[in-house]
């Protein structure tokens, strides 16, 4: 039996909330989460303003609701678990609502239309009768600013998948609203036939400051004082993985915490939150591509890169070809390697195998 | 009018054919490059031509032969052409100007080792001249032994997005060791299957510039060069751009772009299409004129199973460009299903070889319009026959001077068959279905 050596990136935080969820009863996965917002730090010392999630410790969304972090918290469903639910309070001023890219939302009431460009009235379901200028401004039912919703998927299938804001989507997704929902087959399966020793959560997405700041004052969008209409003229400065970019310290290596031996099995799981398509590739190695957006290929294929398009998630696995110590480079193949104009920065890391303490330290290659 | 052309067909066979002798061609049928297991490679500035009519500051891989003498740099760099599970050393020393930054080269799907020159982000560098490197500094070699076969690519992993832009990549051929289990000796084969097999071969590397990224390079406002902003107005296949992909290979008055991009081939022939996204966009390449199968992933073969060869093939009519990727594909031409035969035969003639026989003697099912009521394009050849010739309007003709079948091979982001703004350029190539009497090699 492989054993899970580390969570993820988001922290060993997430992981112990769910245990203690576990603990009590593996019936469903529940999460308390809040939507607020923050300001994001880039590579360069610039601030940004995000929307993002927070993971509600005490489960009450009334106090100490979470700190709120762009990508948000990973939520991770029990192999033996067929529900997730999202209790979701709103903390920002406008509506938001949820959406798992892959899974069916079972509680759905949406969608969720608007008379445009007012925005002042709304209707639930169908098109209104004779109403042809109406749009839709939610995929699922809506959280009202200060409320607390419930979002249930009661049939969740295992695989890697997105999960991302469906009010508005061009707009809320880009300020941040999205983290990953993981359910495996198995403890150590990501599938019924692919084990894995180790994991990494890779997540692509990029930031344009002047849409995002136009965004928080309240001037983007059909407004009557826009200064950005809206996001056609996408032109990002910053291009992150798991929210940071080259030399954040934290993505310097994006694992090196645990040795990874010679045959040992890492599973990467990319998704793509960003705008724009990425190429995840590596350096030096094969990556054994094994699934797309949660669907097991039914022949996995050996690639050193593949496109990862916008809201896409994959799964594959690096085979540790030597003993620790190693790293290899994971960039992004489009080269998107600068921070706001400056080299180097962007999409660059390395995935690393550590010596463990008694093995000696880590020397550069 | 059903057969025009047959009488002619024989004769411009004749005369290609006697042309070729007195001035010898091109190789057509196989990829250019430098073969070997060692190569001394440098990064230098030079200067390359678009076909707009501009010319563009670039950095380019030169080669350094035998003899010492380094040539000019190449755009893209030399196609390196080595043999599955021999070792290769290649050597980098950097002479691009001051300021432009170290020198490099990563090679993805290889597991390489680098010595000498100083540590960078991905790999070793050779440290720019101005710096005083010591002799250790100034020279990097690269070793790695091509354990598989297959079409992939090297790149700058130095200031990557800046170098690469400026011209830092080539293909990498590894070329197998043996001919496959079950194969033929006298054939040739992409990979270790039989399923591999081809009759040639041609390169299709993808890259673009971005104009004023290069005049920032040439007049060193590096404060200025800001890759957010990347706009990119000039597209190449194997560092050219049309119509100037359309000449011969080492032409002189291309010295630093010295591949064509020019694919011919016979009906019934296997052609070989190394497809390598050697720059920072996707380009969706269209190939008329039949399906193509992809065999191969940076490559790896399309396997279901280790040894099962190209089971997994998929066809398609376009496909992608990925930024850092490769793929192999096969495309086959025949003219089945046409609809006429396309030699003009009569019933009674003998089959050409692959002929598709039910249209064997069958006319053409077109009348075709008086000669000066009509514009004829470039590459018509005056009739319809493959091999075959026609009264043209006078000054028209000579760009198909064997009666062969032009395809037009191209991108399908249309704003790409421009050269800055200049329309056609870019992405355009031509395949040419030859007959089978019109040598190619």
């Amino acid at each position: 039996m492989f054993s899970k050596k580390v969570i993820g990136f988001q922290g060993l935080f997430v992981f112990l909330c769910l245990l203690t969820i576990m603990a009590g009863q593996a019936v469903a996965a529940e999460y308390w989460l809040q939507v607020g917002a923050a300001n994001k730090t880039m590579a360069d010392g610039s601030r940004v303003p995000v929307w993002g999630f927070g993971l509600d410790p005490d489960k009450n969304l009334t106090t100490a609701d979470g700190a709120i972090s762009v990508p948000g918290p990973t939520l991770r469903v029990a192999p033996d678990d067929n529900v997730l639910i999202i209790h979701l309070k709103n903390n920002l001023s406008e509506p938001v609502s949820l959406n798992i890219l892959g899974q069916r939302l079972t509680n759905n009431s949406g969608p969720v239309w608007t008379n445009f460009p007012a925005d002042t009235e709304t209707w639930i379901g169908a098109r209104p009768a004779g109403n042809y200028t109406a749009r839709v401004r939610s995929f699922t039912h809506e959280t009202q600013p200060g409320q607390v919703g419930e979002y249930r998927w009661e049939s969740f299938r295992p695989g890697t998948y997105l999960l991302q804001s469906g009010t508005n989507p061009a707009k809320q997704v880009q300020m941040g609203m999205f983290l990953p929902v993981i359910k495996d087959t198995a403890q150590g399966f990501a599938y019924a036939d692919v084990p894995y020793n180790f994991e990494l959560i890779v997540i692509f997405h990029e930031i344009d400051p002047t849409i995002q700041n136009a965004i928080a004052a309240g001037t983007y969008g059909a407004v009557p004082n826009a200064t950005i209409g809206s996001s056609v003229l996408y032109e990002p400065k910053y291009f992150l993985m798991n929210g940071m970019s080259y030399p954040d310290k934290g993505l310097l290596s994006i694992n090196g915490t645990e040795p990874l031996f010679q045959g040992e099995r890492l599973l990467i799981r990319f998704l793509n939150a960003g705008l724009e398509t990425h190429v995840p590739q590596l350096l030096g190695l094969y990556m054994t591509l094994w699934s797309e957006d949660g669907n097991r290929l039914q022949y996995p294929r050996q690639e050193y890169g593949f496109e990862l398009a916008t809201g896409k998630t994959a799964d594959v696995i690096v085979v540790s070809p030597k003993n620790p110590p190693w790293h290899y480079p994971l960039y992004d193949g489009k080269l998107n390697l600068t921070n706001n104009g400056a080299y180097p920065g962007g999409m660059f890391s390395y995935i690393r195998s550590s010596v463990p303490e008694h093995l000696g330290a880590e020397t550069v290659q | 009018m059903d057969r025009i052309g047959k009488q002619h067909h024989i004769r411009v066979v004749l005369l290609i054919g006697a042309l070729l002798l007195f001035f010898g061609t091109g190789a057509q049928g196989a990829i250019v490059g430098i073969s070997g297991n060692s190569f001394n490679l440098v990064a230098k500035q030079d200067v390359i031509v678009t076909s707009d009519g501009d010319s563009t500051i670039i950095w380019g891989y030169a080669v350094t032969n035998a003899g010492g003498e380094t040539g000019r740099a190449q755009y893209p760099g030399p196609t390196l052409i080595v043999i599955e599970d021999v070792p290769v050393t290649i050597t980098l020393s950097n002479e691009l100007p001051n300021e432009s930054g170290n020198a490099s080269i990563v090679f993805p799907g290889h597991q390489v080792t680098a010595t000498g020159g100083v540590d960078g982000l991905m790999t070793q560098e050779a440290r720019q001249a101005h710096l005083k490197p010591t002799n250790a500094e100034k020279q990097v070699t690269y070793t790695f032994t091509p354990t598989e076969p297959g079409t992939y690519l090297y790149r700058s992993g130095t200031r990557a997005d800046l170098q690469v832009e400026m011209g830092l990549f080539g293909a990498l051929i590894v070329r197998p060791a043996a001919t496959p289990a079950g194969g033929d000796p006298a054939k040739k084969y992409a990979y270790n299957h039989v399923d591999s097999e081809y009759d040639r071969e041609v390169l299709y590397l993808m890259s673009e510039t971005d104009p004023i990224i290069h005049r920032q390079v040439e007049e060193r406002q590096w404060n200025l060069i800001d890759f957010t902003k990347y706009f990119p107005t000039n597209w190449f296949i194997n560092g050219r751009n049309y119509p100037d992909l359309l000449a011969e290979n080492n032409v002189p008055w291309l010295p630093t772009q010295p591949y064509n991009c020019q694919p011919r081939m016979h009906p019934g022939e296997k052609l070989l299409i190394r497809f390598i996204g050697a720059g920072r966009q996707t380009h969706p390449m269209h190939f008329h004129g039949n399906d193509f199968e992809t065999i191969a992933a940076d490559g790896r073969l399309l396997s279901s199973a280790p040894g099962a060869g190209p089971d997994l093939a998929w066809q398609a009519t376009t496909i992608k460009s990925i930024p850092g990727q490769t793929a192999d594909l096969v495309w086959g031409w025949t003219g089945k299903e046409l609809g006429w035969d396309i030699y003009g035969h009569s019933p009674e003639d003998p089959l050409e070889p692959y002929e598709y026989a039910p249209n064997h003697g069958k006319p053409f099912p077109v009348v075709l319009p008086p000669r000066d009521a009509v514009t004829y394009g470039a590459f018509y050849s005056g009739s319809p026959f493959l091999g075959g010739e026609g009264e043209l309007p006078p000054g028209h003709g000579g760009l198909n001077a064997a009666g062969g079948y032009f395809y037009m091979w191209h991108s399908h982001t249309e704003k790409e068959l421009t050269s800055n703004d200049i329309w056609p350029g870019g992405l355009i190539s031509f395949m040419i279905v030859e007959h089978p009497d019109v040598p190619i090699d």
